[in-house]
């Protein structure tokens, strides 16, 4: 839920970025590669691409892209838009009627590289060097394979209401930069809330019982939660003790989840003004500006653990099908869609940050505050992207992470039935 | 007795015409069987094939692993605890929802005022999808929602409970959302038969002196024996099968602490997610299909053991 939220509010940012990256795209695009592809050179030739929906925004933006992609070469672009993503388009793989170029989310890249759905790629060919090293390192299988090109990027930034500082009596600058110091700030600052508004009304800082958002904490000073067969390794003490430190926040009632709201999602509970701090993904921006524009916030990076900086990266690529009869056509679309050109029409208007380095310049990404921190953010985010394991471990943690919240057993014991659960799940799987 | 055995000789040699017939009716039948056959009986005995092996559909490798599925069945925990919660969902959903929905359309029998219009609203929930109401529900319930605040106003609560995330409400909260839903659609059909019962025996039994609750225990409930059993079965399956409500409300999970995860929720996670295990979720299946069969059958026996009026 979590994750599609994320989605839907990623279209959102269209707004901001049009108007910060309007010039840039527009005048781009007229001068496009063209190149080896050729005007018309596969007229006839229709052309599948998976991808899941958006909001009005990204589909916006996936059409553009796919308008000058057709303009390009003379093919035709269908889109299949698919809603339960990682459900349909496995059934996709089976039928063998998978779409010929299709997204591959970072996290779900290492169960897909293994099955053998997806066209290895030549890192010369598709000039995999001018993409950040990182992301094409989530890309490439356990054997050296890359098999996906990374179209966009994610990373989460901390975000303040700069009004209820004020009120507060604090400034931007009060925010502690660790973890360590949030505690004692947290607690004044939710009191003065408190005071202000009555009890529970607004949190000093929400937070999200998801691996995705809490393996900055959990995994400092290199803990594993999972080993390199791909077996859940919540419950060593390491991990613990660093869960013990995060389950502190929760139990002084310093971090609150959007559902202790009553909402959905962070952006919600941020953009009604319910709570002073939060950590989000770059998504949240768009709709900060447009559904919530009367908030007036800031953005800082993310605090240090341990004297660790840590966020954490999303990101999104496309992998070709194995079965494809239109290969080559599908590599000029990835060549294309992630080019230079494509994009910075698909980044510019559905809001993400480029994978790439030379769009980021291209798109001016350092003249917007908020992006230039999320872009600040890639160097020292850790993608999320585990063993092929990943969902069930995450589900696994999610399961039983509310036991330990509630108190009713310690972290330690629930991180073991964690395992527990996830493990057996693990042994029974394919 | 002549006649009819002469008739009956007669019927045995066929003419062309009852050939011909014959012909049609199977013609007209074919394309039913092919459906049903595809669609029902080869997927049901695919799935019996499926639970023997260890299946891998990306790449079509079947390996056979005999009863080793069903053997490792035994052993998983999250199974027991699946069909622990699947059982306890039916024992407390099942005979509520019945008995309620008994009431309510004997209520709604009788002459009250307004009754065609609470007729219509009491079947506005069944109308509703049950993903937008599982949504509405998850609303109602959250922390700062309208059932806490009605609990803490009556100064019943101190701070709301997170019954979404607590593992002792959770599926507390989807049995009282599934037997809101159910109820009218079974107060429908009850009420249907009720309409053809005859006044005359509420009269016969009111001049013998028998009270209204009297009334309902010796006139109204074995008359609708019938629509029980079939109100009984469809409850039993329904809720054994229940799917939907879990999934949206845990988000697939079967969370917090698998409270609301059933035997279906299972199934799909390991056939669907990255588990990529459909033979041992075929294993699974079978085995819900199985324990639905005996516990239908039962129920079935049970109400209809019970001597008729």
């Amino acid at each position: 839920m979590k994750k599609i939220l994320a989605w839907a509010a990623a279209a959102a940012l269209a707004l901001s970025m049009t108007a910060c990256g309007s010039t840039s795209s527009g005048s781009q695009l007229a001068g496009s590669t063209g190149g080896e592809g050729g005007e018309g050179g596969y007229a006839g030739t229709t052309l599948t691409v998976g991808i899941w929906g958006g909001n009005d925004q990204e589909a916006a933006a996936i059409n553009q892209v796919k308008a000058d992609f057709e303009a390009l070469t003379g093919c035709t672009v269908e889109l299949k838009t698919y809603t339960d993503y990682n459900t349909q388009i496995q059934a996709d793989f089976i039928g063998k009627t998978a779409p010929d170029v299709f997204y591959v989310d970072g996290n779900m890249f290492p169960f897909y590289s293994q099955l053998g759905v997806m066209e290895p790629l030549d890192p010369a060919e598709m000039e995999a060097d001018k993409y950040y090293e990182n992301l094409i390192g989530a890309f490439t299988a356990e054997d050296g394979t890359l098999y996906c090109i990374p179209k966009d990027v994610s990373t989460l930034a901390l975000y303040y209401n700069i009004d209820l500082l004020e009120e507060a009596g604090y400034t931007a600058d009060d925010i502690p930069a660790t973890y360590e110091e949030m505690p004692e700030f947290l607690s004044a600052l939710q009191a003065k809330m408190d005071e202000l508004y009555g009890p529970n009304q607004i949190a000093a800082m929400t937070y999200n019982q998801d691996l995705s958002r809490n393996i900055p904490i959990l995994t400092n000073g290199g803990a594993e939660i999972c080993d390199a067969e791909g077996n859940s390794t919540l419950s060593n003490p390491d991990v613990v003790a660093n869960l013990e430190f995060m389950l502190n926040f929760v139990h002084e009632g310093l971090w609150k989840t959007p559902a202790d709201m009553g909402l959905g999602w962070n952006g919600e509970v941020f953009g009604t003004g319910k709570a002073v701090i939060m950590e989000e993904g770059n998504w949240v921006y768009g709709t900060l500006v447009k559904d919530y524009s009367d908030i007036n916030f800031g953005v800082k990076t993310m605090p240090t653990y341990k004297g660790v900086e840590a966020s954490m990266s999303f990101t999104v690529g496309y992998g070709i099908f194995s079965g494809s009869e239109n290969k080559e056509l599908a590599k000029e679309w990835i060549k294309y869609a992630c080019g230079i050109d494509g994009m910075n029409t698909w980044c510019s208007d559905a809001g993400c940050l480029p994978s790439r380095p030379d769009v980021a310049e291209a798109m001016d990404v350092e003249s917007d505050p908020v992006w230039a921190m999320h872009s600040e953010m890639t160097s020292i985010a850790i993608p999320w992207q585990m063993e092929d394991t990943c969902s069930i471990i995450n589900s696994a943690y999610q399961n039983f992470l509310p036991l330990a919240v509630s108190g009713e057993m310690s972290a330690e014991e629930a991180m073991v039935q964690a395992d527990q659960q996830a493990n057996s799940e693990i042994a029974n799987a394919g | 007795m002549p006649a009819t055995t002469k008739s009956a000789q007669r019927q045995r040699k066929y003419t062309k015409s009852n050939y011909q017939e014959f012909r049609q009716g199977y013609l007209f039948l074919t394309p039913a069987i092919i459906i049903l056959g595809i669609f029902i009986a080869a997927a049901v005995l695919f799935v019996v094939y499926l639970s023997f092996h260890k299946v891998n559909l990306f790449t079509g490798e079947y390996t056979f692993v005999g009863l080793d599925n069903y053997t490792r069945l035994l052993g998983d925990g999250m199974a027991r605890t699946a069909l622990k919660n699947t059982l306890s969902f039916a024992v407390i959903v099942v005979p509520i929802q019945t008995i309620l929905a008994m009431i309510i359309a004997s209520v709604l029998d009788s002459k009250i005022k307004g009754r065609y219009l609470f007729r219509t609203i009491y079947f506005l929930p069944t109308l509703t999808s049950s993903s937008a109401l599982t949504i509405i529900f998850m609303f109602m319930f959250s922390v700062t929602g309208p059932v806490n605040n009605i609990l803490i106003r009556m100064g019943f609560l101190e701070t709301g409970i997170n019954f979404l995330n607590d593992p002792s409400f959770a599926l507390k909260v989807i049995m009282v959302m599934n037997i809101w839903s159910t109820i009218p659609q079974y107060t429908t059909m009850y009420l249907a038969s009720l309409q053809d019962l005859p006044g005359s025996m509420y009269e016969a039994a009111s001049i013998d002196g028998a009270d209204s609750i009297r009334k309902f225990i010796y006139i109204t409930v074995p008359y609708l024996k019938p629509i029980t059993t079939y109100v009984l079965l469809t409850g039993i399956i329904g809720t054994l099968q229940m799917f939907d409500q879990a999934y949206i409300f845990s988000n697939g999970s079967g969370g917090p602490a698998n409270s609301t995860l059933t035997v279906s929720l299972l199934v799909y996670r390991y056939a669907f997610g990255t588990q990529n295990a459909m033979g041992y979720a075929a294993a699974i299946a079978i085995l819900l299909a199985v324990i639905i069969m005996i516990v239908s059958f039962t129920s079935e026996k049970l109400n209809a053991s019970e001597s008729d009026y």
